[in-house]
């Protein structure tokens, strides 16, 4: 978890400082006129903000390092089923290693 | 946001198509991963280590690597980093702002399928949770930001590293990586019927020349950062 110091750091300062214009294809929607055929897309922390936090910006540095922490996490816990999956590791081996000859 | 398309941009047969191939490239991806973090052992070396014991007789069995448990914690802090520099929208002209995809930056640091599969994992926490590119669409998103950002990326960070330095093929990559996946974005959205294709693929591309110019910066500072650690 350490190494996620700085990615940390990058969201919550992100709910502070980021641009709040639209971006690329947002903002080419808007230009062009078909921005409304977008259907709000729903989910716990929809629209990077913590729902009972309101649109603040403390709610969205919340929302940001929540995020970060939920990305990192998939992979942890990809690490735990594939050592369940494919059993303990050993010691001498290495990634590509193929030591078939039984 | 950049890029990531919104549920009511395309239509079923757009959506559900992309859908079914990033579901078979991811597939495909995942399998290369898994072979990269595992090795085939020989049961007799098992059965020396003390496990299992009982199948001696079964020819080999996969495990877990050091390399590969390794290479696997560096995808989650990769992931961690990328979900958060999405975060950061940076202003890119009056009115647009622009954030970093990743794709380049996760493929040469990871390797292709490695970075593949973590700004598909990325973009599928950010559909779920967050309500950022469509559920629906998570499928156009992934063949645009995962299969062209990181898999095309890496493809043509390859081409370029064979005249150019390191780090000015993995700028020119990421350039580039993000106006083409700006433009596949503008065909499916221009086939799907929401809106011309004239009219959305310049539009797009202008805009993504831009945003790419940063992505281009910050993959270079992002690599030249982790040349010196360890992930």
């Amino acid at each position: 978890m350490k190494k996620l110091f700085l990615p940390l750091s990058i969201a919550a300062l992100a709910g502070f400082f980021a641009s709040q214009k639209p971006d690329g294809l947002d903002s080419v929607a808007q230009t062009l006129g078909f921005a409304g055929k977008a259907r709000e897309g729903a989910g716990p922390l929809s629209g990077y903000h913590i729902p009972f936090l309101g649109e603040s910006k403390l709610s969205a540095a919340l929302a940001g390092i929540i995020g970060t922490i939920i990305a990192y996490c998939i992979f942890a816990a990809i690490i735990k089923i594939a050592k369940r999956h494919f059993g303990e590791k050993h010691e001498t081996l290495h990634s590509g290693a193929c030591a078939d000859n039984n | 946001m950049v890029m990531h398309i919104p549920d009511g941009f395309l239509d079923h047969k757009t959506s559900a198509g992309l859908m079914g191939a990033a579901a078979a490239i991811l597939g495909f991806s995942f399998a290369k991963v898994a072979s990269a973090v595992t090795a085939l052992v020989p049961q007799r070396v098992l059965a020396a280590a003390g496990n299992a014991l009982g199948n001696v007789q079964t020819a080999a069995k996969r495990v877990l690597t050091e390399d590969g448990e390794k290479k696997l914690r560096g995808m989650a802090v990769i992931a961690g980093w990328i979900f958060a520099a999405q975060t950061f929208n940076f202003p890119i002209s009056s009115g647009t702002s622009g954030h970093l995809l990743g794709g380049v930056f996760a493929a040469v640091l990871l390797g292709p399928f490695e970075g593949a599969t973590v700004i598909a994992a990325v973009l599928a926490v950010q559909a779920v949770f967050f309500g950022d590119g469509g559920k629906m669409a998570l499928g156009a998103n992934i063949i645009n930001m995962a299969v062209i950002g990181a898999l095309g990326g890496y493809a043509l960070f390859s081409g370029f590293n064979r005249f150019l330095s390191k780090m000015n093929s993995a700028a020119l990559a990421a350039w580039a990586s993000v106006v083409i996946a700006a433009a596949a974005c503008s065909m499916e959205i221009g086939y799907s019927g929401t809106i011309e294709f004239s009219k959305v693929f310049p539009a797009m591309v202008k805009t993504h020349c831009l945003i790419g110019i940063v992505e281009a910066f910050i993959t270079v500072a992002a690599l030249k950062y982790y040349e010196k650690r360890p992930l």
